[in-house]
Order: C-alpha cells, then structure tokens, then sequence
C-alpha cells in the first residue's frame, strides 16, 4: 500500500469517528455506502437494494414468467428480528439477514445496544 | 454459527472461497463474494486494495492487520462486512457454502407459477430446429388439448399457490392460435374460477406464438384480459424465412411482422424472441434492432437447444459458436439499444442479483413451478423436457400428479454445490448453475458426442457468466453515478451519522 499519500488525506490518528474529514468517509444514501481515500474509493453495490425487476425468461418466452422462477430459486434469507433491536448478544447465534440498517456481520462486531439498527459509527467507536 | 463472528474477531482472515474479482480499464475492481451478495466497486486504486487484501489474508490475525495498516480500517470493515474476507473460523464453519433449508419450503409455499398449456401440438411453420419431435409431439396428428385437461390444469395451480398467489396462464405449442377457441373458454373459465374459489390470487394470460395466424377477436380478447404477447423473429426477413419458413418452405417473416405490427397498434405488448444458431450469430446486433424497429417490448437472444424432445441431437453445423454468442451478448449490452430490464438474458440474472440473495439452482423447474401440460395432460417441468420420459410429471387428470420424486431428483442432480462442474466455481452462487436443459437433455443420451457436451456446458456456463459479470459492471456503474451525485462539492461539510446500510 502507498500509505504516504494516504496519512496525507486521513484524519488525525484515532479518529474514527463520523464527523471525519470527506475524504474518508461513510456514506449512506439511497442505499449506497462509499469508503473515499487517497489511495482508493469502495463503493457498495447494493447495499440492500433489490435487483431490477424481472423480465421474460428463455424458454418460457413469458413476459413474467421469471418471477415463477426466481421466487424460488433466488433466495434472501429470511429477516432477522431479534437483530432489529441489534444487541451483541443476539448477533452471536444469529444466521439471518439483518435489515434496519445492519447485516449480521457487522452487528456481530458490535458491542453497543443500538437501537436504530446497527451503524459504522457505533460500530468503530468500540476499536 | 455461520454469520456472525464475534467470537472470531481479531482471529486470522481468508478470502472468501467465492470471491469474485474483476477487473476492468486501467484502475478498476469489482468484488464479490457470491453466497453473499453484495458486490464492492473499486472504481480507483484497485492494486492498492488488492495489495491489502493479500496482505491481510497472509497476517497471522485481524489484530495484526489493524495494527499494520491503521489508516485501512475503514477498508477491513468493508470486506468484512461484505463476506470478502472472513474470519477463518467462519469459513471452516461453512459461511462458504449455501444452507438448503430452503429448498422444501419453496415448493410447499408457492408464490407464483407459470402454467404452459399445449393448446395444440401441431404448428404451421417447419422451422429448421423445431424442438418438438415427430414422434412425442405427434406433430402430424394435430392434436388439439381438450377443455377437461385445461380447466383442471388451471385449478390445481390455483390450489397449489399460496394465499396471494399468482398465476401465469401461457398458451403454448406447437402453434396455440390452431385452438384459439380454447384459449378463450379457457380465459372465461379461469375468471369464473378465481372469482369463485381464488379471489385473492391473480392470474394473468400470455400467448407464445408464431403470430402468422391472427384471429379477428385476438386484439379484443387479448386487450380485455390484459394478455402479453412473445414471439420469435430470428431477424431480418431474409434470415427469419430461412430458419422459420412454412411447412411448404415459403417465407413467413412478412405475416408474422404485419401481424406484430397491429397488436403494436393496438397498444399490447409483443416481447420478440430469436433463436441463435450458426446461420444467425454473427447478426446478433442486427437483431436487436429489428427486434426494436419491430416495435418490440423487449428482446431475447436464445442460444439453441440442440435436444429435441425425441431426444434426437441437432445436426453440429446448426450450432453457434460460443464466442460469437458472447461477442453478440457483448455488443447488444454496449450499444444501449435495450435496457437491461427488457433484455434477456440480462433481465434474468438482474433478478438474480438481490443483495444477500443466492441461487443454488439455475431456474424453478425443480420446484414444480413451470408445469407443461400436453394435449393429454401429461405434465413436464419445462418446455424444453416435454416428451422426455424420466421427466415426466404425471397427468394432470389422475393422482399420480405431481410425481415429486423426479423434482427432488431435479433438486438434487442440479444443486450447484453438488455438481462436479460448479461445486468449486465463485460464480456458482450468482448463475444458480445456469440453464439446466442442455445438461438434463444430454444425460444418458448414446448420441450426445463431445461437441454436444461442450456447447451444452459453454451455454449454461460461458453465456450465463458473461452476462452476469456485464451486469455487476452496470449496477457498479449506476451506483458509483448515484453516490457520486449525492457526494457532497470538496469543500462542503462532511456528512455526519452515516448509516452504513
């Protein structure tokens, strides 16, 4: 990694909080999230959007009948509930996908009680 | 515990066995763990981020990682938090591998169907890779469905789909419009039907026709009952005559047009569909934009199946050139000519593409969720098996329908993680294993030589996985458009509480 140009972009050593400067950031809107640097920008794809609608499918030349198809064979884990209220305790065993805001990843590495679902923010701030 | 991994953090990191890592232009990256999801875009540094990546994996433990690059953090937590990288102990617990606990409950809880209705199993046109075999479609006897076998069609898919259901009605052939008068005692039926016993599904009607025969009430029928139109034009006339001609070798591109252009004028909508073989797979940009100055609503280049339902193999020079197929898929998908919505395959696999979503079978016909039915009520999973014995369904009219064993079968044999050619693939998880025809019709087949075994494979793998990687590089693109729109100007104020979502 090119660290020297990155140290010259990056907010003073422990800053991990939200409020750094833009060019090392979180972003969330209309559900994307971005990681800007110096050396680099990460952008997540979909971010919990769903993919485009369905159109036809090859054999049954149908303009709808892909949906009889993918309903079944696309599969999104069922929601998490517990995970709403988004504890370390209930990320621990939970194999769900995580809405409100959090997969099960990133409450499994958070050790605050949120309660809007679980966030960078709160997230880092325990590092 | 597959998740979460708090009992593992700071434990040592790997890739994710289906990481996926493209790379396009001079500086871009995208990545993608299949089972998982959710693709990051780098659209600059990508030898910066992969350096970290293979870096991290060759640490002893995410604490050592953090330590070493403390100004990457924010780029660990990305990975981490989409499945790019795993904590070891994560992957040796099977975060890698799909779960089948879903596979029963999909088929016991229906949301939608799609019923195929041979109306007749004869048809006007001799195209020159007719699927339907002489001897299962009896194509010269000119059999017609009888009304019986389509009412209780209709009403064992309605009982079969959960509560809010939706039922798709698509008269098939052969050539449909050779029993029109079905198809609309069959409408009539099924309104009375869901009125009656299914109030809270919802049905729709659609016709896959050669449209060379247009009955004087079709336009009216096919506006009251909101009915969708699909239809193969293979491209321009010259090309279309030579692979769709009538039975008496005359060109039919001419009919089949004027009769798409006056359900256009009509305002219904008429889906075109082509049939790529060797004569027409340098032409694929050719026809797309017939397809468009057809007026079409959409647009579907289909490699062929080289299977008939006798099970007798397509003579090899019929067959495309699986790089021309992509050279085609390509350049259609660059010239903009067709959103991706209304393109197949791309609209297919943009379904696919569901944040979290995985697909661990190529389509739904294991599910019982496209049944065919013949003219005798003999039911099949897919047009494609009709005929075929060892798929066969049962009849609609008796009990022995649906013979569930030949589905799990299907489950089973076509499960990605258990085929031998897909079980180590990162792209497994995304294409379901593709379109599973060829793979089901070659099976056991004495005449199936390698050239056929390979053009069944680079369809269901090389066409799928070109159009998949196509399409994360457009939702990369839009959503790079997206969030760089919303970025606030250099010298505006951060944003603050960022919900990584």
């Amino acid at each position: 990694m090119d660290k020297k140009k990155d140290i010259e972009s990056k907010p003073a050593p422990g800053d991990d909080s939200c409020s750094a400067p833009l060019r090392r950031q979180f972003l969330c809107q209309s559900g994307k999230a971005l990681l800007f640097t110096a050396s680099y920008t990460v952008i997540s794809v979909f971010a919990g959007a769903s993919g485009a609608r369905a159109g036809m499918c090859d054999a049954g030349c149908t303009s709808t009948c892909v949906q009889s198809c993918t309903s079944a064979t696309t599969v999104v884990p069922d929601e998490c509930q517990s995970c709403t209220s988004c504890i370390s305790s209930c990320t621990s065993s939970c194999t769900k996908y995580c809405i409100a805001g959090c997969t099960s990843n990133c409450i499994a590495s958070c050790t605050k009680w949120c309660t809007s679902g679980c966030c960078i923010s709160c997230t880092k701030s325990t590092y | 515990m597959i998740n979460g991994g708090e009992q593992n953090r700071g434990g040592r990191l790997v890739p994710s066995k289906n990481l996926l890592m493209l790379e396009r232009g001079a500086d871009e990256l995208l990545l993608l763990n299949s089972i998982h999801n959710r693709p990051l875009y780098i659209p600059r540094g990508r030898e910066q981020v992969k350096n970290y990546l293979e870096t991290a994996c060759l640490m002893e433990s995410e604490d050592e990682v953090r330590r070493a690059f403390p100004e990457d953090g924010a780029l660990l937590d990305m990975l981490l938090e989409h499945r790019i990288v795993l904590y070891e102990q994560q992957q040796q617990a099977g975060a890698d591998l799909a779960d089948r606990s879903h596979l029963g409950k999909a088929r016991d809880d229906r949301e939608a169907m799609s019923l195929y209705l041979l109306l007749a199993q004869s048809c006007n046109l001799g195209c020159v890779y007719c699927l339907n075999g002489r001897d299962t479609y009896h194509k010269d006897a000119g059999l017609k469905m009888d009304e019986r076998v389509a009412f209780r069609s209709v009403e064992r898919c309605l009982e079969s789909l959960n509560e809010n259901g939706r039922l798709e009605i698509v008269f098939f052939g052969g050539e449909p419009l050779l029993n029109w008068p079905l198809a609309k005692k069959i409408i009539l039926h099924t309104q009375q039907l869901s009125k009656d016993r299914f109030p809270s599904r919802s049905v729709q009607y659609h016709l896959t026709s050669n449209l060379t025969i247009m009955p004087k009430d079709l336009i009216d029928w096919a506006k009251q009952y909101n009915m969708t139109f699909l239809c193969d034009i293979d491209g321009p006339p010259a090309v279309h005559d030579a692979c769709r001609p009538y039975k008496n070798g005359k060109p039919s591109h001419h009919r089949t047009a004027a009769n798409i252009e006056k359900l256009r004028k009509a305002g219904l909508p008429v889906a075109l569909r082509s049939t790529i073989t060797s004569v027409n797979q340098d032409l694929m940009l050719e026809i797309a934009n017939h397809h468009r100055d057809l007026g079409g609503t959409g647009c579907a280049l289909v490699p062929v199946n080289p299977i008939n339902s006798d099970e007798d193999i397509l003579s090899g020079e019929m067959l495309p050139q699986a790089e021309k197929l992509v050279q085609g898929l390509t350049a259609i998908h660059q010239s903009g000519l067709w959103q991706s919505d209304d393109l197949f395959p791309f609209n297919v696999y943009a379904s696919h593409l569901r944040c979290g979503g995985r697909n661990v079978l190529g389509c739904g016909a294991p599910y019982g969720n496209t049944p065919v039915v013949d003219v005798g009520g003999d039911v099949y999973p897919c047009i494609y098996l009709v005929g075929i014995k060892r798929f066969y369904l049962g009849n609609i009219m008796a009990n022995d329908y649906p013979d569930n064993r030949v589905l799990d079968w299907m489950m089973d044999y076509l499960h990605v993680d258990n085929m031998d050619e897909c079980r180590n693939c990162a792209w497994r998880y995304i294409c379901g294993g593709g379109c599973p025809v060829g793979k089901l019709t070659i099976l056991g087949n004495p005449d199936a030589d390698d050239k056929i075994k390979r053009y069944c494979n680079a369809i269901r793998c090389v066409y799928s996985r070109k159009t998949i990687e196509l399409m994360l590089w457009e939702f990369a693109q839009k959503a790079a458009e997206q969030v760089f729109s919303e970025l606030p100007k250099a010298d505006g104020a951060a944003i603050e509480h960022t919900i990584n979502c």
